[in-house]
């Protein structure tokens, strides 16, 4: 009977498997707050570059000749890593496109929609030629968007299942960081002013 | 035989041959001239008129007839008549009555001075059971001057009494009317009243006089009363009035009042009055039921020359639903009766209100605003020459479909000989829609339309002329669809014939401005000056439109003809069409179509043109988003280059069957599929360049598909691409796949022509397979490379996004037996010898910058000689510490040019921008990046495990290159 027990229990604890994933939201925060800030934060201004810390080196003969150095490893903080090529051409793309779409939110033909995203609000006062324009760089945005979740998570080891979360916190500081007078879309789907 | 029967029998025979004897006698009598004669003089004598008769005749059993017969009194002709006809009953004698007078060809003159004339004569009392005249002619006279004449009168009359009481009355069936006509004549000639009444059959009554409650039941009551007091002019007044008095089909109910003053010469007679006519326009338009009903009133005035005998009227209002009217006119009546002129003018003319005279679909629109008409008439009434023109200003017009804001019209119209024309007609339009809610709208700012239109009785109609648009648009119910800005212009020419149910409308139209926006793609039609021709005809009842011939013309792009039809026109279009062009330019359409409307996705395309001719012939069938196309192109003279002239591919020549299909519509079934070629004559790289390359190609189910490998020598080596495919060009042109082969060729070529850092080498291989689906190009199979004395092989070759600005290249790579020496001497990095051999895996190369990889190398000791130059030695510690250490070794090491080594190498790591990099040998947390040997002169480089940020990776790089120079 106790043998039946002890195989009992042992055989619930074994059955119980807690899966721990960790999604370091605080630091996405502040990734995106970053991001933001450096592609549409300024019209015309290139974001500035981001010191990074240098190596450092240390000679130390030995031997006959014995070379010897130090480098400084990067200290895993609470930032989740937001640079590598595919990111910065990502970064790139969408700070050079936002001085096209600017006017258009301006004007409220473009707005943030609920997801983050940019969508065509409205094509009043536009012409066609403007409303083709505004059609690929919605669409050009929004691809470079979606590539940058999805290149941030890689780079970070995130899960893919975990990019739309990437996808709602980017998508909260778009709206944060919006200017006043653009369109942004609230949860019920309408379309307000900032 | 009885004696009864006897006496009977003689009694007949008596009474058979008394009867024979009477006609006999009366036969002969009637022959006589003395009887005729007697007849004559009697006839005078009781009427007071000189009566002739030249021939006179009895046809049994009852009729006389008088030929030649002529009423005159001395000096004047009363009456003439070719033939009178009587019959006389015995009986009808007793009363007076005669059975039947038919008069043939007679001319009634009638003198206005002698009837004027008191007469004391009474009038004998005369009944007429049948009154026929043929051709008869009424001339009223005054004088010598013949006032009036009335010409071809045919009457027909029953149960005519004249003169059982005092004064005239008539009375007369009118069969034509079902009634009968009762008329009364009083009083002296210089003081006549008259009185004619027309009522159903039915309502029988002894007199005019004696019903007067009756009136509501009467088609028509006439009072004319005549004052004409000697010396001086005359004056009548006529009242009428006419309850659903039928003539032909109009049926007529209202009333008439004028008043009527002759001069005392009796030249001239001066008019007015009013008519009123309930039920108008439908008394006399039965046909129009649907258009507004009402009294319609004229006031009029005027006048009669009796000498010209012309009708003047001065003037004419005319109220009435349809608009009100003024007019003036004369009409004469010698030789022919005729409108010599009249003018008309109406005005307010409610157009809702007589929408319902217009052809479907006008009938059914909603107007607003009204219309003018001037009108000019003239000629015989029963072929009138009517000429004027039709105004209307600030005409609203609506419809499920369409809406035109504001509609000037200024037609002038001609209707003659049973035709109408309308030329030169102008129509302004401004905010001019098309189309509902939730379909294919079109519109326009302003539209002009000049415009001749031309109706015959059962010959159709013909509208043609000219129209221009300005501020046209369109849009689809999604608005993916749309143009802008389109002015439009050209002739055009509409035409319906009777008997067939369609309409053609022919057209020559050229967009001088305008904007389009199909989906994504982007065209201003400004720069092309698109010119469509169309000879269509639209058959209503089957919504189709018959394209006989359509061509579209487009500037520096080609002409393309168009035969079929549209189905379902106004509702789901399908087509059923056959395209031809001879001279379309690919390139022409692409710079106006493609490149600005996909050049911010795919950047290449504002690098590159085409060049070349192509001729096609298709058949399209099927709706808008699910149509298929098959049909056969060729292109000559084809050619693909950037604008700098960095890569060119032609001339092109290709002959390719195809058939392809919107997702939308269902797969085609597969027969053989038929094959066309392609050939380019070269293909230029930089400095490069070969061909010719020819194979055979299919497009069939929008499977693009080369069976001919695509054989190259280049680089000096070959290249070889086979089974070239794309499984569906429409749905997913990125998808492709194909196998290549790569022999030998020549890396000192190929990195000079990628501008690379030159070395030598050859490079083979073999991908068995390439793929592409969606964003990712995979391969599989590998390529190798002799360089360096060794061999490289690259495998797991993978490109994301390869048609994007951002593509990212991925493989996995082995060196194996590289020869240092040769190595370091290439990238000059100093002296190394030795055999070098690792791996460098996940290797992934995104916007030219390697982002990530896990690499290890080392030194393979095979006997040969590993030395180190100090040079190497100082750049290997600039790239792993950042500091340059040229002091360092020309202090303590200056003595020596190289050190042995007995191993060397690396493991590095890059991800995320960071470079880990440790040493070929660990010792406690030490690196070691080159161990010494155990012999003199030996070094080690000692490392401790490194973290290094990429930009200063490439800090380090760039300070190696710049130590070199």
């Amino acid at each position: 009977m106790l043998k039946r027990m002890i195989f009992l229990v042992a055989f619930i604890v074994s059955a119980c498997v807690t899966v721990n994933i960790y999604f370091p939201a605080a630091a996405v925060e502040r990734a995106a707050d970053q991001i933001v800030k450096e592609t549409w934060g300024a019209s015309g201004e290139p974001p500035k570059p981001k010191s990074e810390p240098q190596s450092q080196n240390l000679f130390s003969p030995a031997g006959i000749v014995s070379v010897s150095f130090l480098g400084e490893a990067y200290a895993q903080d609470a930032d989740i890593n937001v640079s590598n090529p595919a990111i910065r051409a990502l970064k790139e793309s969408i700070r050079v496109r936002s001085d096209a779409i600017k006017p258009y939110m301006d004007r409220g033909n473009i707005g943030i929609a609920q997801d983050g995203m940019l969508a065509i609000r409205s094509t009043d006062g536009l012409s066609l030629k403007e409303r083709a324009d505004t059609q690929q760089l919605v669409a050009a945005e929004n691809r470079d968007r979606e590539a940058l979740y999805a290149e941030i998570a890689k780079a970070n080891n995130i899960a893919k299942e975990s990019i739309p979360r990437i996808k709602t916190i980017f998508a909260q500081s778009w709206i944060d960081q919006a200017r006043p007078g653009w369109w942004i879309q609230d949860n019920q789907g309408n379309w307000k002013k900032k | 035989m009885t004696i009864w029967l006897r006496v009977a029998l003689k009694v007949v025979s008596a009474f058979v041959l008394l009867c024979a004897f009477v006609l006999i006698t009366l036969f002969f009598t009637f022959r006589s001239a003395k009887f005729k004669d007697w007849l004559a003089a009697e006839l005078s004598e009781r009427s007071g008129f000189h009566i002739q008769i030249a021939n006179l005749a009895f046809r049994p059993p009852f009729h006389i007839v008088a030929g030649k017969v002529q009423v005159s009194k001395p000096g004047a002709l009363v009456l003439n008549a070719a033939r009178l006809n009587i019959t006389i009953l015995p009986f009808d004698a007793l009363s007076n009555t005669l059975q039947k007078l038919d008069v043939e060809k007679p001319v009634l003159q009638l003198d206005l001075e002698e009837m004027l004339k008191s007469t004391t004569q009474a009038s004998a009392a005369v009944a007429l059971r049948h009154l026929n005249v043929r051709e008869g002619i009424i001339v009223l006279k005054k004088g010598e001057v013949t006032v009036f004449e009335l010409p071809k009168i045919n009457l027909s009359a029953d149960n005519l009494n004249l003169g059982r009481q005092a004064g005239i009355d008539l009375s007369a069936d009118l069969p034509q009317l079902n009634g009968e006509l009762l008329l009364h004549m009083s009083g002296e000639p210089r003081n006549l009243e008259m009185e004619i009444v027309v009522r159903p059959k039915h309502e029988q009554s002894p007199s005019v006089r004696q019903n007067p409650d009756g009136a509501a039941n009467e088609i028509l009551r006439v009072h004319a009363a005549l004052r004409a007091p000697e010396n001086e002019g005359a004056e009548a007044t006529i009242g009428a009035k006419f309850h659903e008095l039928v003539i032909g089909k109009a049926q007529l109910s209202g009333d008439l009042a004028s008043r009527i003053a002759i001069d005392r010469a009796w030249t001239t007679a001066a008019f007015s009055g009013r008519a009123v006519l309930v039920d108008f326009p439908k008394a006399i338009y039965p046909a129009g039921q649907k258009l507004p009903t009402g009294a319609a009133s004229a006031d009029f005035t005027g006048a009669f020359a009796f000498s010209s005998k012309t009708l003047s009227v001065k003037s004419v209002e005319i109220t009435s639903p349809l608009g009100a009217g003024a007019g003036e006119g004369e009409i004469r009546f010698e030789p022919q009766a005729r409108i010599a002129r009249a003018k008309l003018i109406i005005r307010e003319i409610p157009w809702d209100s007589v929408k319902t005279v217009f052809p479907a679909p006008l009938d059914r629109w909603i107007y607003q605003g009204r219309g003018e008409l001037d009108l000019n008439v003239s000629g015989v009434f029963d072929a009138l020459d009517v000429e004027g023109i039709l105004r209307s200003a600030a005409l609203r017009i609506r419809s499920e479909n369409m809406n035109i804001g504001n509609l000037a019209v200024t037609a002038p119209l001609r209707w003659k000989n049973s035709a109408l024309r309308i030329n030169d007609a102008k129509l302004s339009g401004t905010q001019v829609i098309y189309g509902a809610k939730n379909q294919w709208q079109a519109s326009a700012e302003q539209l002009l339309v000049s415009a001749s239109f031309e109706v015959e009785r059962d010959a159709g109609f013909k509208i043609s002329g000219a129209f221009t648009t300005g501020g046209g648009k369109f849009s689809s119910p999604d608005s993916a669809k749309a143009g802008e800005n389109i002015k439009l212009s050209g002739p055009f020419e509409i035409a319906w014939l009777p008997g067939k149910a369609s309409i053609h409308l022919n057209g020559n139209w050229r967009a001088e401005a305008g904007e389009i926006l199909w989906g994504k793609v982007f065209a201003d039609l400004k720069t092309r000056a698109p010119a469509l021709e169309v000879n269509t005809e639209y058959l209503r009842d089957n919504d189709r439109l018959v394209c006989h011939h359509c061509k579209l013309n487009l500037f520096n792009i080609g002409a393309i003809d168009l035969i079929g039809s549209l189905e379902h026109l106004t509702g789901a279009p399908a087509l059923r069409l056959e395209a031809e062009s001879k001279n379309f330019l690919p390139g022409g359409f692409f710079d106006f179509a493609l490149r600005e409307s996909f050049n911010r996705q795919y950047p290449l395309l504002d690098k590159v043109s085409l060049q070349g001719q192509m001729t096609f012939q298709m058949k399209l069938a099927g709706a808008l988003d699910a149509l298929v196309a098959e049909g056969d192109c060729t292109l000559r003279n084809g050619a693909i280059r950037t604008k700098d002239m960095d890569w060119q591919i032609g001339p092109i020549a290709l002959d390719l069957p195809f058939q392809v299909r919107f997702p939308a519509a269902q797969q085609q079934p597969m027969g053989s599929v038929r094959r066309g070629t392609m050939s380019i004559e070269k293909l230029s790289f930089g400095t490069q360049s070969f061909g010719p390359v020819t194979t055979t190609v299919s497009l069939a189910n929008n499977a693009l598909q080369f069976y001919e490998p695509l054989h190259a020598t280049v680089f000096g080596g070959e290249v070889e691409v086979a089974n070239l495919s794309w499984p569906d060009i429409i749905s997913a042109p990125q998808r492709l796949s194909f196998s290549g082969d790569v022999q030998r060729l020549q890396l000192q070529q190929l990195t000079e022509a990628l501008s690379w850092h030159p070395f030598t080498g050859t490079l083979t291989g073999s991908i068995p397979q390439v793929q592409s689906e969606e964003n990712l190009l995979r391969t599989s199979g590998e390529i190798q490379a002799q360089v360096f004395g060794g061999r490289a092989r690259i495998g797991k070759l993978e490109i994301e996004n390869p048609f994007s600005s951002l593509p990212s290249i991925k493989l996995d790579a082995s060196l194996d037996g590289i020869e240092l020496e040769q190595l370091s001497k290439t990238f000059e990095f100093g002296r190394i010898s030795g055999i070098l051999e690792g791996t460098i895996n996940d290797l992934a190369v995104t916007d030219n910058q390697p982002s990530q990889f896990s690499a290890e190398f080392h030194s393979v000791d095979r006997g040969t000689e590993q030395r180190i130059s100090v040079e190497a030695l100082n750049k290997i510690t600039v790239l792993s510490s950042g500091e340059n250490a040229g002091s360092l070794y020309g202090g303590l090491a200056g003595f020596f040019d190289s050190f042995r080594y007995s191993k060397l190498g690396f493991k590095a790591d890059l991800k995320n921008d960071r470079l880990t990099l440790r040493g070929v040998e660990t010792r406690g947390d030490q690196e070691f990046l080159v161990v010494g040997s155990f012999l003199p002169p030996t070094v080690n480089i000692i490392s401790h495990t490194q973290v290094i940020a990429f930009s200063e990776l490439l800090r380090r790089l760039q300070s190696i290159k710049s130590d070199s120079k």
